[in-house]
């Protein structure tokens, strides 16, 4: 089903990139323009929404919170037009949190074939910095003279992916709620070889044009597939990368 | 911004999953020993003289919202018998009785053997042919037991419960052979010795830092809490004892492994060698010397069970190293008392011992070689008459 979504997707993608190169050939070329795009974003890997197991977040930083790259813009008439971006951007956060009967696995770093199951209560931490190229279509209208909405679909592709933790000041029951005890001050997890290498969502956001060069930029990006491979079982909920991008943006055409 | 959104909707907290017996309590004193509680196995040591047991008014604490019932089919009412709550004495006196506790959440249950100990005469016999065995229902590992006039003792503990974790992080079989403490054919006496064998815990023991387990027995109880923050303190050691020991004697073989490594795993140049030893202590005085009711402990641990001030005597092995042939070594270890022993405390229970028996003596502190075999048979406390 996802992969089917992703093929769909790039599909629709490719016939706009053809439309706007044969519309570039026919039309005048200032129809098409081209800008720089940077700035930051907080979010995060979450669940929809969060499960009975977390029971308190104690921290949360944002981490790689980064984007950057350019869209090329493709004015269809006056109130609507087409934007197609290239952006390596960075989808991370640090987080601690207290968990209550939270079904994970513990795993020596880097090898995550051998696993020490259970449930676990008591803290967490997680840590995911992920790097993504990603690839934004988006919708264009004009809404008032220098306000622009801005909707599309993206897709990303993971170029680094880090997703680890440490569980401290808990105890684990090994497999079952009613197995053996085991009191946990340093237990680490990493499930990096989990994370899925392509995301795709939808952002939706709005941009406001400064000045004839320089525009802000505001939007939601919303990921609509778990961030973790199918079948992946350590953590019993689906997480979703959701965040906010506020940036600067910069018309070179 | 959106975190913090989320974290304002934190839901309510989910029933409780887990389905713990945490403690027993009676209305009434009667108690010797704090109840051992292990995952699946409740043990209650009455004090002397305790007679009316028909009378005696136990009440589990569980898991918050759990619920707890006798397993009515492992009450075995004799033909013509109607007293139930006398069979159910007898029967917990005898063999034990399950009972079942239900999580809060009713998706959960574990069943738990809770077994009564009168100690008036003693409890701890002085020999040992370690012919009784059970198999654990979970994980499947060898627990030693006594059997002395139809009634069953838990006396031994090991250090295999834990050693379940490497198991199921491994892939490896759940088998009795798999464990380090388990019995042989290959027996001095009867069809049963026990053998312990130092294993390495592989994908375990490289996430914790504890590459390898030797096989251990003891007079006492383990907990699996502490066996990843703290392992010396997983180990409890000694059980009440009313005579007086003058030696450990029994028949013993050992082959060490090919190489001794540490914490690391990395070789160090030194022979394996096995331990066998036994402490006798004055538990009332263990007890007397810590202040804080809530740090009171009836036994000793891997901390202070050779150093403890409340130690009176120790019998220890002398050379660990290989024996000789392939047949069996006797020992003789004679109790070297170091303070004063008073025999009425003595037969007021005031005092326990501890046997220890290791096939790799620094193993405790994960040093041994894989490999190494201790084989224990026809063990004997010899008293003073």
């Amino acid at each position: 089903m996802n992969n089917k979504l992703y093929i769909v997707m790039l599909l629709i993608m490719t016939c706009f990139l053809g439309v706007i190169h044969a519309q570039e050939r026919a039309d005048k070329a200032d129809k098409l323009g081209l800008q720089f795009v940077l700035g930051g974003q907080v979010g995060g890997a979450t669940p929809l929404s969060l499960p009975r197991e977390i029971r308190k977040i104690k921290s949360y930083s944002p981490n790689v919170p980064f984007f950057v790259g350019a869209k090329a813009n493709y004015t269809l008439d006056s109130r609507w037009g087409l934007s197609l971006g290239l952006l390596f951007e960075g989808k991370g956060m640090d987080t601690k949190a207290s968990v209550k009967s939270y079904k994970t696995t513990f795993n020596a770093v880097n090898d995550s074939r051998e696993e020490l199951r259970g449930y676990y209560t008591g803290d967490i931490t997680t840590k995911v910095h992920n790097l993504y190229v990603s690839l934004p279509l988006q919708a264009v209208y004009r809404l008032a003279e220098r306000w622009d909405l801005l909707a599309g679909p993206y897709v990303s592709f993971a170029v680094r992916k880090e997703f680890y933790g440490e569980a401290y000041n808990g105890y684990l029951r090994h497999e079952q709620p009613t197995g053996n005890k085991i009191v946990v001050d340093h237990a680490d997890y990493d499930f990096k070889e989990s994370v899925r290498n392509i995301d795709v969502g939808l952002s939706a956001g709005t941009q406001y044009h400064i000045n004839g060069r320089f525009l802000a930029l505001a939007q939601l990006d919303y990921g609509f597939n778990n961030i973790m491979k199918t079948g992946f079982e350590s953590i019993s909920f689906g997480l979703h990368n959701i965040f906010l991008n506020v940036g600067i943006g910069y018309r070179l055409k | 911004m959106l975190l913090l959104g989320l974290g304002s909707c934190i839901k309510e907290e989910a029933l409780n999953m887990e389905a713990d017996i945490v403690g027993v309590r009676s209305a009434e004193d009667v108690f010797l020993l704090d109840p051992v509680i292990a995952n699946n196995q409740v043990t209650l040591y009455l004090k002397p003289n305790s007679h009316d047991l028909a009378k005696l008014n136990i009440n589990f604490d569980l898991t918050p919202g759990a619920t707890i019932k006798l397993l009515a089919d492992s009450l075995k009412m004799p033909v013509g018998e109607q007293d139930t709550s006398k069979v159910l004495v007898d029967q917990l006196l005898a063999n034990g009785v399950y009972y079942q506790v239900t999580s809060e959440d009713r998706r959960f249950n574990k069943n738990y053997l809770v077994k009564i100990v009168k100690t008036d005469n003693g409890f701890v016999p002085t020999e040992y042919g370690f012919e009784d065995v059970k198999i654990d229902e979970d994980d499947k590992f060898t627990i030693f037991f006594n059997t002395i006039d139809g009634q069953d003792f838990y006396n031994w503990g090991s250090g295999n419960a834990s050693f379940s974790l490497t198991l199921s992080m491994g892939g490896g079989t759940k088998a009795p052979e798999s464990y380090p403490t388990k019995t042989t054919t290959d027996a001095h006496s009867g069809s049963k010795a026990a053998l312990l064998e130092t294993k390495l815990t592989g994908s375990f023991g490289a996430l914790f830092k504890k590459p390898i387990a030797a096989g251990n027995l003891f007079i006492g109880s383990f907990d699996t809490g502490p066996v990843l923050t703290d392992p010396l303190a997983a180990t409890h050691f000694g059980l009440p004892f009313n005579q007086i020991p003058v030696a450990l004697e029994g028949y013993y073989k050992y082959t060490p492994g090919a190489t001794v490594t540490d914490k690391d795993l990395k070789p160090v140049d030194i022979k394996d060698s096995c331990d066998i030893y036994a402490v006798f202590y004055n538990r009332k005085q263990l007890m007397d010397s810590e202040p804080d009711p809530k740090k009171k402990k009836s036994f000793l641990t891997g901390h202070n069970i050779l150093t403890d001030r409340s130690i009176v005597a120790i019998a220890r092995l002398d050379d660990g190293s290989a024996t000789a042939g392939d047949g069996f070594v006797k020992f003789v270890l004679p109790f070297k008392y170091t303070a004063p022993v008073d025999a009425a405390d003595v037969t007021n229970l005031d005092y326990s011992i501890a046997i220890v028996m290791s096939s790799s003596k620094y193993g405790d502190n994960f040093i041994g070689a894989v490999g190494s075999k201790l084989i224990v048979d026809d063990l004997k406390i010899v008293t003073k008459k």
